[in-house]
């Protein structure tokens, strides 16, 4: 990139906020999508509001120069990974809760503000935003948004796109846009808000962010089933929410998920070939008793070989904290891992587990199965190490094909981690050719010089 | 892989970083300088980049290198279990082999060299508190910062061994420093002079026991000194045992306190009972937000006070502003490089050294 280029481009954020050290540009180059490796950009720009963000898409635009927004680079997929030089933005200086309104259980924030940094703000009101991403001690609600994150609580409470209310975007062009109101529901024009939603910053820069909120609930109890198969845990999953119990989280975690939490994270669990872990809330102690009478019933008839309830609120805080760190745990068995993010009919899931397991034993590779059941949502972990001649290739074959077998279920082959550059090869097969040309004009509308996030989701 | 030799042995374990970012979430540093590249997450990264010559060591890796607390909150969030703190540490003895250390580091480097402590000061001025007890199986290990800025530590420490009857010696300008500083800085070859000294010390006095009221010098002398048949007790563990024992009478107190844990005695040596078992006894202890296994860091450690001292200031206020939520009426610490700093970052309480505290508490005559 020209220096004079540079040096406007620092003249926006000021020189502290600017960096072109190697030591950065190497950090800023990667996510924790473990397969990629990216480009490493021309400089680091952390912008600290809208206007700054606009300054500098506007000289992007204007030299065309490919611009990667970022915030805390949790991404599974590459979604913030540079696969060329330009641009890195990293928005987590935008880090201010601006409104909180306990009436309208409503919450204006920047998008640099940590998920667990703001229920724990919004707890001394009585709110939570429930969308509850494992990687919620860091990623920020400006990426949640972004990818249309979710995760354990999902099942009751559904995905950050069902809290989106507005949005402030700065568009590729340089102007702010913004998009809904705080009315808590609308029927006007198309629905731009949602299309920024699982955008992965490719079609601007999200800045600000109106969310709907729910009020804490009163009670809530911890349990966890025990079973001899994986399937039967499944099967006792896609049951119980039929029957119309609807936990507010209910993890499924097979042999090595459970061996990992034992062996490498200390988490004293009983023996089980595979296990749910459950939490139910409610209003009162009754309401979230029945449910759990139900849920015990189902299981029973499942086979399920006994069930531990939690003696007190903090009881299994250790078992879902390790939870929440799995994935990154398994590392210490395989540096390698790949982790898909299917999701299937919940009349699917016991096919589905039986097909994982076979594709692991065809392409010899070891999966563990894993992940919010209750909404379908099942995470394989690929178990890989890309110094063992091969295995890299076995393993991202399994992934390949475990993707198609989610798709001929009628499912998704991601639930709540997004396209970035891991899955864009299948976009086409899930969309078909015209949903994708459609997204592909949709971007050039957005972006006629593609400047946005290049090679994500799907090729430029 | 470009030959590092420090960093030779974690080049392996540094495979499986998968930068999950769970390090970043109560990193001092990460939080007071926002880069990425400035989180236990962003130092691996360069760190296994610089190994494999993506990049060059330069003044900017030493940055953000040199500016980690090492206060270790990572490597105890870290599912992979990657040893992040040594991981930095022989990053830095690269870069110090290379010249790339900051001028306050070289300058403490020298300092220990010439004086054998990191404040210049002539050692003999230690000799002030020499104490040859006749059979004595304890020493007390000053350190370097009690004795040279902040005497009174070491004062009220003698003042606590005195009541409870302890036979003890202090060795004066014999005690060198314990080499904490230079083995977080990089200085690798010196730090080990320092500890061959300091050890060749300990078996001279003839001492079953040595005692520090410094939470660097402990965590150096337990887990780098080698000296299994010495035992070496914080003051704080050494005051709970003399509670125990008998030996030891405090008076409680109506203040209401709050406690830091050093890192260098929590977080990496697991001492989190013992300093609340004394202060529960001598005052009403309300914990702050963050404590025990997941304090925070006063900001100092790692050489980032001496080399950075606005990242440490930063640090430090986020602290005291976590001590003054509690209400507590002063903020007690056993680390004087903590009580420096916390007191440096901010004015809205007092910051008490733990022997000070606990030597206020002794009963009259004892």
């Amino acid at each position: 990139m020209d220096k004079e280029i540079l040096d406007q481009l620092v003249d926006v954020v000021g020189k502290e906020n600017a960096s072109t050290e190697p030591v950065d540009l190497v950090c800023y180059s990667v996510d924790c999508y473990a397969i990629k490796k990216g480009v490493m950009p021309d400089i680091v720009l952390r912008p600290g509001n809208a206007e700054e963000v606009s300054g500098i898409l506007k000289i992007a635009n204007k030299f065309l120069i490919p611009v990667v927004p970022r915030a805390s680079g949790s991404s599974l997929t590459g979604a913030c990974v540079p696969t060329r030089k330009g641009i890195v933005m990293d928005v987590t200086r935008m880090n201010r809760i601006l409104n909180v309104s306990r009436e309208d259980l409503m919450v204006t924030t920047e998008c640099g503000v940590v998920f667990a940094d703001l229920n724990a703000h919004l707890r001394k009101f009585g709110l939570f935003f429930p969308p509850d991403p494992a990687s919620g001690e860091i990623c920020t609600v400006g990426g949640m948004v972004a990818a249309n994150a979710s995760g354990m609580r999902a099942v009751k409470y559904g995905v950050t796109g069902d809290y989106l209310l507005g949005l402030k975007v700065v568009l590729p062009d340089g102007r702010i846009l913004d998009v809904g109101t705080k009315a808590r529901k609308s029927a006007s024009g198309y629905d731009l808000v949602h299309l920024f939603n699982r955008s992965e910053g490719t079609l601007g820069v999200i800045v600000e962010i109106t969310l709907k909120l729910k009020a804490m609930p009163r009670v809530t109890l911890g349990a966890r089933a025990k079973y001899s198969s994986v399937q039967a845990a499944g099967s006792t999953v896609a049951r119980t929410i039929a029957s119309g119990v609807v936990p507010a989280a209910i993890e499924l975690l097979d042999s090595i998920a459970l061996q990992v939490m034992r062996e490498e994270a200390h988490v004293d669990l009983p023996p089980a070939e595979a296990m749910l872990f459950l939490e139910f809330d409610g209003d009162d102690r009754s309401e979230v008793n029945r449910a759990l009478k139900r849920f015990t019933r189902i299981a029973l008839e499942e086979g399920c070989d006994g069930i531990d309830v939690a003696k007190g609120p903090t009881e299994f805080e250790t078992m879902w904290m390790a939870r929440k760190r799995l994935f990154a745990t398994f590392t210490r068995l395989k540096p390698s891992p790949i982790a898909t993010d299917i999701v299937v009919p919940l009349s699917g899931i016991p096919a589905a587990l039986k097909a994982i397991q076979d594709i692991g034993n065809r392409n010899e590779i070891k999966i563990s199965t894993y992940g919010h059941a209750g909404d379908g949502n099942l995470h394989s972990l690929l178990l890989a190490d890309h110094r063992i001649p091969g295995e890299s290739e076995r393993a991202h074959k399994a992934h390949d094909e475990i993707n198609e077998m989610a798709m001929q279920l009628s499912g998704t082959i991601t639930g709540e981690h997004g396209i970035g550059l891991e899955k864009k090869k299948l976009i086409s097969k899930e969309h078909g050719l015209v949903g994708v040309e459609i997204m592909k004009r949709i971007k050039s509308a957005l972006d006629p010089n593609g400047i946005m996030n290049p090679d994500k989701i799907f090729e430029a | 892989m470009t030959a590092y030799k420090h960093l030779e042995k974690y080049s392996e374990p540094l495979e499986y970083c998968i930068r999950c970012g769970f390090c970043k979430a109560n990193c001092p540093s990460f939080k007071q300088i926002g880069w990425d590249s400035a989180s236990a997450r962003g130092r691996m990264t360069a760190i296994k980049a610089m190994m494999r010559g993506e990049i060059e060591p330069d003044e900017g890796l030493a940055k953000r290198l040199f500016t980690c607390t090492t206060c270790g909150d990572c490597e105890l969030h870290c599912p992979p279990g990657v040893k992040t703190v040594e991981t930095i540490e022989a990053a830095r003895a690269e870069l110090a082999d290379r010249g790339l250390s900051s001028e306050k580091h070289k300058k403490i480097l020298q300092r220990i060299r010439e004086e054998h402590n990191p404040y210049g000061e002539k050692n003999a001025g230690k000799n002030r508190f020499r104490r040859d007890t006749e059979g004595a199986d304890v020493l007390y290990f000053m350190g370097c910062t009690a004795p040279f800025r902040s005497p009174d530590t070491v004062i009220a420490t003698m003042d606590i061994l005195d009541a409870a009857g302890v036979k003890y010696k202090v060795i004066g300008e014999d005690e060198w420093c314990c080499g904490s500083v230079l083995r977080r800085t990089g200085f690798v070859d010196e730090a080990d002079k320092l500890r061959e000294h300091n050890v060749e010390q300990f078996k001279r006095s003839g001492v079953k026991t040595v005692v520090t009221s410094c939470a660097g010098c402990f965590r150096a002398m337990k887990k780098e000194y080698g000296v299994e048949d010495i035992e070496v007790l914080h003051i704080t563990q050494y005051v709970d045992k003399l509670i125990d024992e008998g030996k030891l009478k405090l008076r409680k107190s109506r203040d209401r306190v709050t406690y830091h844990d050093p890192c260098h005695l929590g977080k990496h040596m697991g001492v989190y009972d013992a300093p609340r078992n004394v202060l529960r006894k001598v005052a009403t202890l309300v914990e702050m937000e963050h404590c025990r296994e997941n304090s925070m860091c006063c900001g100092a450690g790692g050489g980032v006070k001496s080399a950075y001292g606005e990242t440490a200031i930063g640090v430090g206020a986020t602290r005291m502003g976590e001590a003054k939520i509690t209400g507590a009426k002063l903020v007690v610490t056993p680390c004087p490089f903590c009580k420096t700093n916390l007191s440096d970052s901010s004015k809205c309480l007092p910051v008490v050294d733990f022997a000070e505290y606990v030597a206020s508490k002794l009963k009259k005559g004892e």
